[in-house]
């Protein structure tokens, strides 16, 4: 579909169907279940960021009258000395097992050893104490520096370099190596009348969500084993709980309380299996809830990174070369998002001769997890920065310069296929005739601007509708809602169907009552979950054309069915889906439509963000003056929600580009695990975030839906950095521009 | 015929860059790169996903395409 429609629905702002319930303290969240009987799980943690573990005693533990259970890294039957022995070890899970309960080593401070369930949360918070642990403590590697030097401590004896041209020969903490090229780069920087090469670096953040981890659970020798948890793929929790425990998935279901934030962090395991093992020990119910302070040191960040970038153009703007060479922190095991930063770095760009190389390298901080467009936001903030810097040295618009450069339908990527229609020249375009843009910049304020791009997937999702005698009904999704997806379903369902979003109740079932869906992410969920909705409520509608043809005594082709109601094309009789339903026990029982499809065709979105700062010389402190997104939608289902992943990506990478970062001491230990001093912007930080919805439609989805939850993320760094270097007349290379990095710079200038 | 690209990642295994194929679905295409690549097995192809006149496929399993397609591997994209 490409063509303008006339929408019901679509495009409307509904009342989201889960805000009462949110706003009133109805919603339960994840550690808000409790079950009689239940006991109280808790962590022991790595003082240190890297050493042996010579020793292991939990017995004094166990032998405790309130500890119910002790569970460490033998307890896991797919990875433990047992398996290892008999040569039954699953090799995909040993980084797994070894992140959620350390082995023989601990590779950051705050990794996880041993765990005690107990009587009380005060009984299982003591009882940690009496596990006696020796280490033998090992060099922290806590920098890419560090860790790619000669010599430098090495995280895994065994890990040998992926990707090289030549096998490696030795251990090394780099994990891959991988490269992409287009053209000859050569040719393209010889084609060049400038040039523009700089190095930049990003820090280690976290993705800041509210609502820690935690979770409850009830192993069940007898029947499914429950776990409840806040997660962004229930699924895929049930999937690697089973692999960890040697499990069947029917042995388990895993229930998706409401989540309070997730952005990427909430896409793997770490307390839910360790609680199950201590439940299996105590024959209790389980829960286990991470402190702030836990979350910082132990689940996932982004990864930090080191990019060197360069770029040759011609004196007219033409872009002839584009060069990178990336670093991404992994955290302590191996799988940084370093491909996507290879793959995405340069799409904004339709240029001949591109080479970009990446690196995945070990170190010791907690393993990292995506965050919104994984390995984008590190990419494309160097690349973004030096082509600001390209266009003021060839003192062009940087407006200008991008659109005489832009990726548009036909462009050959560096990771292979051409892009389809896409929507990153509407964006330049409609950024500069924002009123943002139009305005006069503030004295002693920097403007900045950057483009940013993310694929958007697709994947599997499974979906029913059932109706109502009374023509209401229920949305039975396994999609976790973590942005508004609940409304856009509704909506969808409604739209095809032809009634009233609120007369369709939208659920998140259990991994129990709905088929496989793919852990919500990658701005998957409003496209491929809202393509299965489309094609359950098609489905419905094929029913309702046939029972009202039943209840008419004429074939389904003689009905027609257009904004609820069937028409009888043979006479004026005609029925509303809720008479149907009312009269279904008359021809064959109620209505359920299904689907279960795998969804193809997901499309790329681009953003063009603005931002004017103005900075303090005196304390170093920017304050954001006015700020833009600017993002192609393919098609907003409800605009409100669009607005908000746009605003809450571009307040997410404000942050990342002003203030956050992980503070380490020099032997590892992070000195700002709290949010008093990791500083996430708040509202009262910034001013209203303005927003442009651009619509170029998605062609493979029947409402042009393209996916809106990461790109927004990609853009900030550069822009607020770009406007950052403007307000100081500073080049600025490395984030956070905190105010004590910023004084410094502005002191040194004199 | 379709042509089918390789990345620099998978060329560095594969050795070309590009390949005609007188394919028409992924069944037949990773048979006959089966039978014309040497390195074939090494390049675990099956784990990457196909994108088909630039229409990204995650699965491609059951995926069909035209004689003339443009078919690219590309790795799987998961996300947050």
């Amino acid at each position: 579909m490409s063509e303008a429609r006339e929408y019901q629905h679509i495009g409307q702002r509904t009342i989201r169907p889960d805000g009462f319930d949110k706003v009133t303290g109805k919603a339960n969240y994840g550690a808000d279940l409790s079950i009689p009987g239940m006991i109280w799980g808790a962590i022991l943690r790595s003082p240190h960021a890297h050493a042996k573990i010579t020793s292991l005693d939990v017995s004094e533990a166990e032998a405790h009258p309130d500890v119910f259970a002790v569970a460490t890294y033998q307890d896991f039957p797919s990875v433990n000395a047992e398996a290892v022995a008999a040569g039954t070890a699953r090799k995909d899970l040993f980084d797994t097992a070894a992140n959620v309960l350390a082995d023989t080593k601990v590779l950051y401070h705050g990794h996880a050893i041993a765990a005690v369930a107990a009587r009380t949360e005060a009984a299982a918070q003591a009882a940690l104490e009496l596990i006696q642990v020796a280490y033998e403590v090992l060099d922290p590697v806590l920098t890419i520096d560090a860790a790619i030097k000669d010599g430098a401590a090495l995280l895994h004896d065994n890990m040998m370099t992926q990707g090289l041209l030549e096998p490696a020969s030795a251990a090394s903490n780099i994990a891959a190596r991988m490269e992409l090229k287009k053209g000859d780069i050569d040719l393209g920087f010889e084609a060049a009348d400038i040039i523009v090469e700089r190095s930049y670096e990003t820090p280690t953040v976290h993705q800041g969500y509210i609502e820690p981890h935690a979770t409850t659970v009830r192993f069940d020798d007898n029947g499914p084993s429950m776990i409840w948890c806040p997660t962004q793929g229930h699924f895929d929790v049930r999937a690697r709980v089973a692999q960890l425990l040697n499990m069947e998935l029917g042995q388990i279901k895993v229930v998706a309380s409401e989540i309070g934030g997730g952005f990427g962090g909430k896409t793997t395991v770490y307390l839910e299996p360790v609680a199950l093992i201590l439940s299996k020990k105590s024959g209790r119910p389980v829960k286990m809830t991470m402190s702030r302070e836990d979350v910082f040191r132990a689940s996932g960040p982004a990864s930090a990174s080191q990019s060197k970038v360069k770029i040759g153009a011609k004196s007219d703007g033409t872009i002839t070369a584009m060069q990178a060479s990336l670093h991404y922190e992994a955290g302590a095991f191996k799988g940084s998002p370093m491909g996507p930063g290879c793959m995405t770095i340069f799409t904004p760009y339709d240029v001949e001769n591109m080479y970009v190389e990446g690196f995945d390298v070990v170190v010791n901080k907690p393993k990292a997890a995506a965050y919104r467009a994984p390995g984008a936001p590190q990419a494309e903030f160097a690349a973004e920065m030096a082509v600001n810097e390209l266009a003021s040295k060839l003192g062009m618009d940087p407006i200008d310069l991008r659109l005489k450069n832009a990726a548009k339908e036909g462009t050959q990527t560096i990771y292979g296929p051409k892009l389809k229609t896409v929507g990153l020249e509407a964006c330049l375009l409609a950024a500069k005739s924002s009123p943002h843009y139009q305005s006069t910049l503030q004295e002693n304020a920097g403007r900045g601007l950057a483009a940013g791009f993310w694929f958007n997937i697709g994947g599997q999702s499974s979906v029913m509708i059932h109706l109502n005698p009374d023509g209401t009904g229920s949305i039975i999704e396994g999609s976790p809602d973590i942005g508004g997806s609940r409304a856009s379903m509704q909506m969808m369902a409604a739209e095809v169907l032809g009634v009233s979003p609120s007369t369709l109740n939208p659920i998140v079932a259990d991994t129990e009552h709905v088929a496989y869906n793919q852990t919500t992410g990658g701005s998957r969920t409003t496209f491929a979950t809202g393509m299965a909705v489309i094609e359950a409520a098609e489905d419905i509608v094929d029913q309702l054309k046939a029972r009202a043809a039943e209840l008419w005594n004429v074939t389904p082709e003689q009905v027609d069915y257009k904004n609820g109601v069937a028409y009888n094309l043979s006479s004026d009789e005609r029925l509303s889906l809720a008479e149907i339903c009312a009269k279904a026990e008359k021809t064959g029982g109620q209505i359920t439509g299904r689907a279960n499809i795998n969804a193809r065709g997901a499309g790329p979105s681009f953003a063009v963000h603005l931002c004017d700062v103005q900075v303090d010389p005196e304390t170093g402190k920017t304050d954001v003056l006015r700020y833009t997104a600017i993002q192609d939608a393919g098609k907003a289902i409800h605009p409100s929600y669009v607005e908000g992943q746009f605003q809450g990506g571009a307040v997410q990478g404000i942050g990342w580009a002003l203030n956050e970062e992980y503070v380490y001491s020099a032997d590892g230990v992070m000195e700002n695990a709290g949010f008093l001093d990791y500083r996430i912007p708040l509202a009262s930080d910034l001013p209203e975030i303005e927003t442009i919805i651009v619509e170029v439609p998605n062609s493979f989805h029947p409402f042009g839906v393209r996916g809106v939850g990461e790109t927004g993320i990609v853009p900030p760094l550069a822009a607020v950095g770009t406007a950052v270097s403007e307000a100081i007349g500073l080049p600025i290379t490395s984030l956070p521009c905190s105010p004590p990095k910023l004084l410094e710079l502005i002191m040194k200038r004199g | 015929m379709a042509i089918v690209f390789f990345s620099s990642e998978l060329e560095a295994i594969l050795g070309c860059t590009q390949l005609k194929v007188a394919a028409l679905s992924y069944r037949e295409l990773l048979n006959e790169l089966s039978e014309c690549l040497p390195n074939y097995l090494e390049a675990n192809l099956e784990t990457f996903a196909l994108v088909i006149d630039g229409e990204i496929v995650q699965e491609p399993f059951l995926a069909t395409f035209e004689a003339n397609s443009e078919l690219h591997f590309i790795q799987k994209i998961a996300a947050g």
